[in-house]
């Protein structure tokens, strides 16, 4: 099958006043239809960068430095805005984390989705509004009829998250790009915006490439996961793969410093230090410093990608058989806990 | 030992209703009641609106209570008055630490200065050399080395600049330190360091804690006793055992089936539970069901 959205070798770099950095650094991958493929790295690894290199939304100093981004099949590296313009609504959308970043406050809710699908499809008012009224439904807002004819105030953070949905979906979109969607809201609600997530890929078949800091967050949504470190993919593979057999270090480290995997009384795992500044990265690997487990060529030379299986691929001196052979940390090895 | 003979902190009742205009008043903290004792780490937890964070700056005197008692150390610090005669005792021994860091600091002025300021106020030191090394002393503390004495709060990442102001915080050597979603805004691998930092120190230190988190995992992780708060009342109280082992509360059951987990196996299963808080009885009270386990029931 034919992966919708495909990242061949994508590097991306600003030219900054204190030189160029890297941000986005070599990354591939695919993502299949109605699939959803959880990025999950700290803030400043360069995952927010790499989606909107993709949607071309990125800031005039910077260019996508070497690789291929295709599209259906088609490669869209080097098109224009006006071509951008067509594909963005068509076949991208874009949920941020905060909704009121996406809706204008003045105007009714209704009419802001009516907006979105005009922008789309020339059609009726009355027809536009239905439609509007059909996606309300869809993302499970309640007396659509009157909550139509309200400004974004009147609604709460989790429905208004709901309608910045229901505008991302109006264009039909092949895609939606969810950057950390659940971020500023409540645990209760954050529960419910990823269920909703979950239930509109099944019903759509729409692909989701969610964003996240947390990887507690996306466990329960993601059928994929790439973990992004320092503008590079250092581990890829299934949701189970990466929950329950992770082997970069860098994902032991994210997985151990959730509280909630903890023992209790037992002091928090942490990934020592703070994550490198992209204008002047280390020889070798970007992680060394912070790894425990890091030899001596991880200061000389990048690792290569090792495959694991044929859906899991870590960036990792690990795994290469000349490498000790190490345990990951014990609290990971607890499958079916909390 | 009789765990209720001396709190660091008693609040009694206590009660923040904001009045909107004639028709409407906002009962942002309404009747809660709960004490923190010697060296204890108490949570604050709920969702956004719940009242915690009002309920912590009543506490630190941003705005007089409209009902109820607060004592500190035995000190009635309730009203203006109260907090006059004992402004003292206040400005040492109970300290803040917010959210945003970055807003906290004074970015005109450089980690030592900000982390020397309340001993200076406070003439703590004669002599400047025994305050340069108290300030050596709590930047190693916090894990922060000498380098970052001249660094402006801009020039360092969200961690280190909370790292700065926890420095300047227990640098009174506080009774209890009110701690406002200290790890929110923060990384998990750097959220992770501070909570270790925060247990060391109040190992380290004996401080009292007022924790207040709407992330359950972390309260979980660090606290001694939670208080879980819905609609300004105070739901269930009771140890962090207690709580997340055997919650009794619907509401407590609620919060801790929308607990993200990192298992897909488990989080693609699980059933979240919800709650209607309009379930809640208007007129009620916390009654114990098991020795310093508490709900809130309405009272009849």
């Amino acid at each position: 099958m034919q992966p919708v959205l495909e990242l061949k070798n994508l590097s991306v770099s600003f030219d900054t006043p204190y030189g160029e950095v890297e941000a986005v650094r070599d990354v591939s991958w695919s993502l299949n239809r109605g699939e959803v493929l959880a990025v999950v790295g700290e803030s400043g690894c360069g995952k927010t960068v790499m989606v909107q290199s993709v949607m071309k939304l990125l800031p005039k100093n910077s260019r996508v430095k070497q690789g291929q981004i295709i599209v259906g099949g088609k490669d869209i590296t080097g098109y224009n805005e006006s071509q951008m313009r067509k594909l963005r609504s068509s076949v991208f959308s874009m949920v941020f984390q905060d909704p009121m970043t996406s809706l204008n406050p003045t105007i009714p809710i209704g009419k802001q989705i009516v907006e979105a699908i005009r922008m789309h499809r020339k059609i009726r008012t009355e027809e536009a509004e239905n439609r509007a009224k059909e996606l309300m439904r869809m993302v499970k807002i309640e007396d659509v009829e009157q909550r139509f004819h309200l400004q974004p105030h009147y609604f709460s953070g989790g429905m208004r998250q709901r309608c910045v949905l229901a505008m991302a979906f109006a264009s039909e979109p092949e895609m939606i790009f969810a950057d950390e969607p659940t971020t500023a809201l409540d645990v209760t609600v954050q529960a419910k915006i990823l269920r909703l997530i979950r239930d509109l890929k099944e019903q759509t078949g729409v692909s989701f490439v969610l964003i996240s800091h947390d990887l507690g967050v996306v466990a329960g949504i993601a059928d994929r996961v790439a973990v992004m470190y320092a503008g590079k993919i250092v581990e890829t593979g299934t949701a189970e793969e990466i929950f329950y057999d992770p082997r970069h270090p860098y994902t032991w480290g994210l997985l151990t410093a959730l509280p909630s995997l903890a023992k209790e009384g037992e002091q928090l795992r942490t990934i020592p230090g703070v994550p490198p500044v992209m204008v002047d990265l280390p020889k070798g690997d970007a992680f060394a410093s912070r790894n425990e487990y890091a030899m001596k060529i991880d200061y000389e030379k990048m690792p290569p990608v090792f495959k694991i299986t044929d859906t899991h691929y870590a960036a990792t001196w690990l795994l290469d058989e000349r490498a000790p052979k190490v345990e990951p940390p014990v609290s990971l090895r607890r499958k079916g806990q909390w | 030992m009789n765990m209720m003979a001396n709190p660091v902190l008693k609040v009694q009742n206590l009660k923040q209703h904001f009045r909107i205009n004639a028709h409407y008043t906002v009962k942002a903290v309404d009747g809660i009641s709960f004490d923190i004792n010697q060296g204890e780490i108490f949570a604050l937890a709920g969702e956004s609106g719940s009242g915690k964070s009002t309920a912590a700056k009543t506490i630190m005197g941003v705005y007089p209570p409209t009902d109820g008692q607060i004592s500190f150390l035995g000190h009635d610090i309730t009203d203006r008055k109260g907090r006059r005669q004992n402004a003292d005792l206040l400005h040492k021994k109970m300290t803040i630490i917010f959210q945003d860091s970055a807003a906290a600091l004074n970015q005109r002025m450089t980690v030592e200065r900000i982390v020397s300021e309340p001993l200076a106020v406070n003439r703590v030191y004669r002599e400047k050399k025994d305050l340069e090394n108290r300030v050596d002393e709590l930047l190693e503390m916090v894990g922060l080395d000498t380098t970052y004495r001249k660094k402006y709060p801009p020039e360092i990442s969200g961690g280190q600049r909370q790292r700065v102001a926890i420095a300047r915080s227990i640098a009174m050597k506080p009774a209890l330190v009110i701690a406002d979603e200290p790890v929110a805004s923060l990384d998990v691998s750097i959220q992770a360091q501070i909570l270790n930092l925060f247990q060391e120190l109040q190992k380290e230190q004996g401080f009292s804690f007022l924790f207040i988190a709407h992330d359950l995992s972390v309260v979980r992780h660090i606290c001694d006793r939670v208080g879980v708060m819905l609609r300004g009342r105070l739901v269930e109280t009771g140890s962090t055992e207690a709580i997340f082992e055997n919650p009794l509360h619907p509401y407590t059951k609620c919060l801790l089936s929308a607990m993200p987990a990192a298992d897909p196996e488990y989080e693609r299963n699980k059933k979240v539970l919800e709650y209607d808080p309009e379930m809640m009885p208007e007129k009620g009270s916390l009654q114990e069901t098991e020795p310093g386990h508490f709900i809130y029931a309405s009272s009849f």
